[in-house]
């Protein structure tokens, strides 16, 4: 038993520490700091300057472009962007759709797409809830019928983030109502949101910020070359999906940064806390700080599993404690900040003085999307537990 | 990096769990006769040289078979203060390490915060010293145990070796509320002689901070133990217990539960894994700040999986010829060990 990184390990950090510190941009940096909402340029350039050297796409094996990174490097690779305030790169891109293209994609596709993924030359959309399947995704109810070498899809799509700044979204659709079982009628298709029928609805979420977007697909044709591996198996992608958006859910260096911002309001004249309420936060700090130590030695256990081969369903664990944890850390932080943290940043109006109150509701989603905390729970008892 | 056990190591643990499935009777003999009592020692002491990570799988299997041994006590907090004392009392160790002679750890008194100094108050006297105080919880104390006492000395904490057989020791006993044999130690003006010191000052400070430090992680690892322990009896209960026409694993609320019960065990199987890594660590502030967290969470893990197994268990678990009525007793005693640090 051993918790310390190998010496390549070591000079990897560095060398990881050194590029971040020599390549992010002030202004991302302090937005990312700070808990602000980011510019698409700030997340384009940033995805760009990673993937010059190969870096943008931690899981991607090296056969598909990618580092060809162990579990422990991309831990420790995202644990420094993390630390230094960096963005991660783009999920939806990086750890979603890549992934499924490397594995079951064609060809064709690969050619077409990875590369552009990889640097943000196409901002892709997740295209899987509607308003009838949210936990309960198989009971989508989007359409798409084949007419000749397309399919025509008609449905309602929900909760897209950041689908307004998206050039593809990659969906679910059923192809075969008829299918015995409801994940059996499911294909994976991708469509270019410029085709006609395609309207995209902005919905502003409780933190006031517009991220996620409801997205129509009225008698859009999408060519039967743009589906992924076979017609009613998409279930199988979905699901290799949802797998690989788990790890690395846990999110530590996050929390750390809002219990730094916490540190911070703590000692603020602003805040204008008595020594009473100081000493009660600074013990719940405490607290959410202890469990984050034990919660990294957890990842790194279940980190240690996936280096030897094995498969962890314990991965949940990861994400319900590390959603616990943020959330109680952004919730800690609005209590500190005092009234500075009332004033709101309405979208389309100039940032607040504090983002704790947006970073607050942002994250009362947290426990709802990648799995809400109760299916999770649902995956330990029988994956797990046995029950 | 790793979380392996060696292959020593996993045949230790296979040892251990080996011997607490066996009944209780005479279970020290047995623990010195494995050799599992020499453990931690130096080899030159009659020890076997072995490291926290040992101690901790040793604590688990205990944990998990729900036994109560003087293990913590004897050959951890008082084994602590003997083995890094300045100048190691090589003939007790040996002893120690092979059941021959008994040990205990006096530390905690009524009314004084476990960092704080003592009231127990030892003053010189030519060559002798004279201790006067009283420790309270002192467990596992057996007739002609020595008990190591932590003390205020000339205005500075002192570590010293108390016989309970010496002049002017008594003791009242009683049961603590998880089963385990418990006294309370009074000492009227007891001599001892001057090679019965272990540290003065700053020494003294420092011996005692460790022993505490590693009896938090051996009690983490112990409660790691206990927690699988209830949750295993929880999981077997909720598969074959019906009510309602349905087993009571069919229940989402239930399942859920366990569930909980999971995500808190391990985060502390973590916090014990850190401890037995840590525990050790040359840089004291980092141990200091290390051990906090580790009683932090094992603290609130101890309360959520002990409730919730008593609660899932319905009445049975209320009971106490139970063995889930008695590990959550046994879990809240550490929890509030690890309160109180």
């Amino acid at each position: 038993m051993d918790l310390s990184f190998s010496p390549e390990d070591i000079a990897f950090r560095d060398e990881v520490r050194a590029f971040v510190a020599q390549n992010l941009s002030p202004v991302t940096r302090r937005k990312v700091e700070q808990g602000r909402a980011l510019d698409k340029a700030d997340v384009v350039d940033w995805q760009r300057a990673l993937n010059r050297v190969g870096w943008a796409t931690p899981s991607w094996p090296a056969s598909a472009g990618g580092p060809g990174w162990s579990a422990v490097q991309r831990y420790i690779f995202m644990d420094e962007l993390y630390a230094a305030c960096a963005p991660e790169p783009l999920s939806f891109n990086v750890s979603m759709i890549g992934p499924v293209l490397i594995a079951y994609g064609s060809d064709e596709q690969k050619a077409r797409f990875l590369q552009a993924t990889a640097n943000l030359d196409i901002w892709w959309a997740q295209g899987f809830s509607e308003p009838g399947a949210g936990s309960d995704l198989a009971a989508l109810s989007a359409t798409a019928v084949l007419d000749g070498d397309h399919y025509v899809v008609n449905g309602q799509k929900l909760w897209q983030g950041m689908a307004h700044r998206a050039d593809w979204m990659f969906t679910l659709v059923r192809t075969d109502p008829k299918a015995a079982k409801k994940q059996g009628g499911i294909s994976f298709l991708l469509v270019d949101l410029k085709s006609p029928g395609v309207t995209i609805r902005p919905i502003i979420t409780i933190d006031g910020r517009h991220e996620v977007n409801e997205v129509f697909l009225d008698d859009v044709r999408v060519p039967v070359a743009d589906r992924v591996g076979e017609e009613n198996q998409g279930w199988t992608y979905a699901k290799y999906l949802l797998s690989n958006e788990r790890t690395g859910i846990a999110r530590i260096g996050m929390t750390r940064r809002i219990l730094a911002r916490v540190d911070d309001a703590l000692v603020s004249v602003e805040a204008g806390l008595t020594e009473a309420e100081r000493a009660r936060h600074a013990g719940e700090a405490a607290v959410i700080e202890a469990e984050l130590r034990a919660l990294e030695i957890t990842q790194l256990r279940v980190l240690a599993a996936q280096q030897a081969g094995q498969v962890d369903p314990r991965s949940s664990i990861l994400k319900i404690k590390g959603v616990e944890l943020r959330q109680a850390a952004s919730e800690l932080l609005l209590r500190v900040v005092g009234p500075v943290g009332y004033a709101f940043a309405y979208e389309g109006r100039d940032e607040a003085p504090s983002e704790a109150a947006s970073n607050y509701f942002t994250l009362r989603a947290a426990s709802i999307y990648g799995g809400a905390s109760e299916v999770q729970k649902n995956i330990i008892a029988s994956s797990v537990l046995g029950l | 990096m790793n979380f392996d056990l060696s292959e020593d190591q996993a045949m230790l643990k296979d040892t251990a769990e080996r011997l607490f499935a066996q009944a209780p009777g005479d279970l020290w003999t047995r623990m010195a006769e494995l050799g599992l009592l020499a453990a931690p020692f130096a080899e030159a002491d009659g020890g076997l040289g072995l490291g926290p990570v040992e101690t901790m799988v040793l604590a688990e299997a205990a944990g998990r078979a729900q036994v109560l041994t003087p293990y913590a006590s004897s050959i951890v907090a008082a084994g602590t203060a003997l083995r890094l004392a300045p100048v190691p009392p090589s003939g007790l160790i040996a002893g120690l390490a092979a059941g021959e002679v008994q040990f205990a750890w006096g530390h905690e008194e009524l009314g004084m915060p476990g960092g704080q100094p003592r009231r127990t108050r030892a003053r010189s006297s030519g060559e002798s010293w004279i201790i006067s105080g009283r420790k309270t919880n002192v467990v596992h104390v057996a007739g002609d145990a020595r008990l190591v006492v932590t003390a205020t000395a000339d205005g500075g904490p002192m570590v010293l070796l108390v016989p309970l057989d010496a002049q002017g020791v008594s003791r009242r006993d009683y049961q603590l509320f998880d089963g385990t044999p418990a006294s309370e130690i009074s000492f009227y003006e007891v001599g001892v002689e001057a090679g019965s010191v272990l540290a003065r000052g700053p020494d003294a400070a420092v011996l005692t901070e460790r022993a505490r430090e590693h009896l938090v992680a051996f009690r983490a690892s112990e409660a790691v133990g206990l927690m699988q322990a209830l949750l295993d009896a929880t999981l077997e209960h909720l598969r074959t217990r019906r009510q309602f026409g349905e087993p009571l694993s069919s229940f989402q609320a239930l399942r859920h539960k366990a569930a909980e019960m999971l995500v808190a065990l391990e985060q502390a199987r973590s916090m014990a894994m850190l401890a037995a890594l840590s525990v050790e660590d040359p840089e004291a502030a980092t141990r200091r700040k290390t051990i906090a967290q580790v009683r932090t969470v094992v603290g609130k893990a101890c309360k959520l999986v002990g409730q919730a197994a008593v609660q899932l268990h319905g009445g049975i678990g209320v009971t106490e010829e139970h063995p889930v009525g008695r590990g959550f007793r046994q879990l809240t005693l550490i929890d509030l060990e690890m309160e109180r640090g």
